[in-house]
């Protein structure tokens, strides 16, 4: 405290002391400000990135919302039920039924996807990544019967070929019991989850009821019916976020 | 006022220094200021870019040519499937891309 009373009270100069002073201070102006701008210039650069990872997020989505709404599924299943009404010496009925059923192979089942549809192997089988095949029934109502068991998720990525500044964007797709397609795609901190929900568009039955006389005391009747069905996938509800789609 | 009515001055070596100190301080001020404005039109107009970029590539304005490439879409472990695509807005900002279609092709 003495030295600030002594130098106010001072009649010696103090010219140097206030320059020096005022050197500071403008230097921690300067530097304050220019700090405030180097900052801000920081913050575009985020934001940049934060907007190519939004656009390639919502680029992937609409490519894959497109193909999976045009994607059409055709599954066909037949049933084969055997019926034998035999009639023994002393005039009894008896009526065996014998069911059997069986999915059909052989037909289109994934069609009009650019991404899931069918795709010859090496080895000459073909395969779908949705892995439906086998699993499409029916009920009574014309839908669909659920999968048993839930395949795998299927991982997906999404890359630009050429160097477009467009940020990689990963994903998995899972079909649930009921056909539902659940997509989660990611790119850096965003994330996306869409559902697609299935619709039957048509379901037919074929039923061929054939009677055979075996012999003077048994009668069979086969019918073989086949159901088929047209799958396809509606518009998605998307949601932010990819944690709890549940 | 002491100092005010003090007839005594300081040396001409001590006012130079300080000439000089102040002189210096003022130009490393306007230094920083100029350089700290020149870093703000190039973020304002860096942002500018980036939202005209970016609403381009979300929106594109009817005319717009795009550019044209492929997109890969790894499915599974192996699968890969090149589609091609259509690309919107600056590839040195935000850049979208949309299924090449019939219609879309020029």
């Amino acid at each position: 405290m003495n030295v600030v009373t002594r130098k106010l009270k001072s009649r010696s100069g103090i010219s140097l002391a206030i320059a020096l002073v005022f050197f500071l201070l403008c230097a921690m102006v300067g530097t304050v400000v220019l700090s405030a701008a180097s900052a801000s210039a920081g913050s575009t650069a985020r934001e940049r990135q934060l907007y190519r990872e939004t656009m390639a997020l919502t680029s992937a989505a609409n490519l894959l919302s497109q193909d999976i709404q045009t994607m059409t599924y055709t599954g066909a299943y037949t049933r084969t039920e055997t019926v034998t009404i035999t009639v023994d010496p002393s005039g009894i009925l008896s009526t065996k039924v014998v069911t059997s059923e069986k999915y059909q192979r052989g037909i289109p089942k994934l069609e009009n996807s650019r991404l899931f549809g069918v795709k010859k192997n090496p080895d000459g089988t073909y395969s779908d990544h949705l892995h439906l095949t086998e699993r499409f029934c029916r009920n009574q109502s014309g839908l669909l019967d659920g999968i048993t068991v839930e395949p795998a998720p299927q991982t997906i990525t999404f890359q630009a070929v050429e160097a477009q500044n467009i940020p990689e964007v990963t994903g998995s797709l899972t079909v649930a019991e009921d056909y539902t397609l659940t997509v989660v795609l990611q790119c850096g901190e965003n994330s996306l989850t869409m559902s697609f929900p299935p619709h039957a568009v048509s379901h037919t039955e074929v039923a061929d009821p054939v009677t055979t006389k075996l012999n003077d005391a048994a009668t069979q009747k086969i019918t073989t019916a086949t159901y088929s069905t047209i799958l396809t996938w509606g518009q998605p509800l998307m949601q932010e976020g990819g944690a709890d789609h549940g | 006022m002491g100092k005010l009515r003090d007839r005594r001055g300081e040396t001409l070596t001590e006012t130079l220094c300080a000439v000089l100190v102040l002189a210096l301080a003022v130009a490393l001020l306007a230094a920083m200021l100029s350089a700290s404005s020149r870093l703000d039109r190039k973020t304002d107009q860096a942002a500018a870019d980036l939202y005209q970029s970016f609403s381009g590539a979300e929106n594109p304005a009817p005319g717009t040519n795009p550019t044209e490439g492929t997109v890969s879409v790894q499915i599974g472990d192996g699968t890969e499937e090149n589609v091609p695509v259509q690309f919107y807005g600056n590839s040195d900002q935000v850049v979208s891309y949309r299924i090449k279609t019939e219609e879309s092709t020029p």
